[in-house]
């Protein structure tokens, strides 16, 4: 019998991660398109790292950064927390959240930089501020990033790996995800339930890429003079 | 009044104005040829452009109507949506969304989306969403360009309306010399990268064209003529200067709908070959003929004298 504890963990830490990544990279998208070309380049290479970092190297410098006697642990513990930010559930949000941060923020910042110059000015002589062209203009006009950049960071996190694996270890019910479920199987040669598992991932990432495809052609469709 | 004086330079493209004054009352035509930088000193004025050095200054802080060359209408909210956008984030609203519908003939388009508009109902609501700002000035930067000749005509009524019924002085750069004549009062001429002086519409009339000056004859002068062209008091009826063939005047002269009979004003060389004839017609009306040198020789006319002025077929109406 399949245990579904890795499979509702897994959704959990991807639901929470995407809802999250959403509220930080809004803003961090819309103030990287309004930088200099200079700086953007900069900003947006930081900010992609994780794409090309080995995970394990990111789950590294996290380990250190979070671990409990790190300034930011013991800041928290000034103010009540017990500071615990590594193997439990909250290291493995602050994990995903960080190791899936390029996919939400790229499309996001590719979606706003696409919204025509003319509107925003013609909002501005009509009286509209910087936020309220931000949110009656180029907000609705970057839906499809929105939806893109969700569905890729849900996806994304749900196939973390080595991040998981250096921040929250292998704790069942607690940080084992699906990914290290699947190793934990496979180490103890139960490969029925590794197969299932697999083949649930299998599934879910094609249906996944189908739908940020289908995304992406009708979005080359859009009218967008 | 609109007062100012600045040059910018955008990735090569220079543009120097000079010291400018634009009229806060009427319609100003900023007419040049394509690419001689009258988008970017409209931008300028509008504050989209504001890299620029120099200063522009206007007696009371301006609110500013403008109507882009490309069609800006927010394609996610449909008509009605865009005109209340302006409407809601108007300050000191002078007009109903309600009115502005109904005087610019749009109130069946107020729940279409805006990628199913023409072009002349996009330029119809872009107008309606820019006067909806109760702006000081309306500046419109080539309403008609992407239009078809109905269409023009149309838009061209309704910007003259505009500026007669709500008193909303206009700014509008065009390259055609179409537009200028029936719109104008006032022309700001520009050559390449250079503002040059505030004109009247007559020399603008004579200065335009290097061929030569162009006529405009009203339909009220026509009328008043008695030449049955058919045109209405607003009409106007344009021939260039070189379609002029003068008759001197005869006792059985047969006058046919084509002419008018002037009185020989003055001369002045035009170049090796030509010299422009000025001929006043109905008292303070002058029509100018560019005419070969050695015919004028012949004519020999005399301060006073009676001429008939003859035009060609490619005169037309606007």
């Amino acid at each position: 019998m399949l245990n579904s504890d890795s499979i509702l963990l897994t959704l959990k830490v991807a639901s929470i991660t995407t809802v999250l990544l959403l509220l930080i990279s809004t803003p961090l998208a819309w103030w990287v398109v309004n930088l200099n070309r200079k700086r953007r380049v900069l900003v947006e290479a930081f900010l992609s790292l994780p794409l090309i970092l080995p995970p394990t190297v990111l789950g590294f410098y996290l380990l250190i950064l979070l671990n409990p006697n790190g300034l930011i642990a013991s800041t928290l513990k000034s103010l009540g927390h017990s500071g615990q930010l590594t193997f439990n559930f909250t290291g493995l949000v602050i994990g995903s959240v960080i190791y899936s941060l390029p996919f939400t923020v790229q499309p996001l910042i590719n979606s706003f930089s696409k919204v025509p110059r003319k509107y925003l000015d013609s909002a501005r002589l009509m009286g509209a501020g910087k936020l309220d062209q931000f949110f009656s203009i180029v907000l609705p006009l970057s839906k499809s990033g929105f939806i893109l950049g969700g569905i890729l960071s849900f996806a994304h996190t749900i196939g973390e790996f080595g991040v998981v694996m250096m921040i929250g270890g292998n704790i069942p019910k607690v940080t084992r995800v699906v990914s290290i479920d699947i190793f934990t199987h496979v180490e103890a040669l139960e490969f029925e339930k590794a197969h299932q598992l697999s083949f649930i991932m299998l599934v879910f990432s094609l249906i996944i890429l189908i739908l940020v495809y289908s995304l992406s052609s009708s979005r080359k469709g859009e009218r967008n003079d | 009044m609109i007062e100012g004086n600045l040059s910018i330079n955008l990735s090569g493209f220079n543009l120097s104005t000079g010291d400018f004054k634009i009229s806060d009352k009427k319609i100003t035509i900023i007419y040049g040829d394509s690419g001689c930088g009258k988008s970017t000193f409209l931008n300028c004025l509008a504050g989209i452009e504001n890299n620029y050095n120099g200063s522009i200054s206007f007696k009371k802080p301006l609110v500013i109507g403008y109507v882009l060359q490309k069609n800006s209408l927010f394609p996610h909210l449909n008509v009605r949506e865009n005109l209340f956008y302006a409407f809601k984030r108007c300050k000191n609203p002078r007009y109903t969304v309600d009115d502005i519908s109904k005087s610019l003939s749009i109130v069946e388009l107020l729940d279409k989306e805006i990628d199913s508009l023409s072009g002349g109902q996009t330029q119809r609501v872009s107008i309606a969403r820019s006067i909806l700002s109760s702006p000081d000035i309306l500046l419109l930067d080539e309403p008609l360009s992407a239009l078809h000749s109905q269409a023009k005509d149309e838009i061209l009524n309704l910007i003259k309306s505009i500026n007669k019924k709500y008193s909303i002085p206009i700014l509008m750069v065009t390259h055609s010399v179409k537009e200028m004549i029936s719109l104008c009062d006032n022309v700001i001429y520009m050559k390449k990268g250079s503002l040059l002086k505030q004109i009247s519409r007559e020399s603008a009339l004579l200065e335009i064209d290097s061929n030569g000056p162009i006529n405009c004859i009203s339909g009220e002068s026509l009328n008043k003529l008695g030449l049955k062209l058919h045109l209405k008091e607003y009409e106007n009826f344009v021939i260039h200067s070189s379609n002029i063939i003068l008759i001197l005047k005869s006792e059985d002269f047969h006058f046919p709908a084509n002419s008018i009979l002037c009185t020989f004003e003055n001369i002045s060389r035009f170049n090796n070959e030509f010299s422009i004839l000025k001929l006043r017609y109905l008292e303070d009306n002058f029509l100018y003929a560019k005419v070969p040198n050695e015919v004028v020789e012949n004519l020999s006319c005399t301060l006073g004298q009676e001429v008939v002025a003859l035009f060609g077929t490619d005169s037309h109406i606007i």
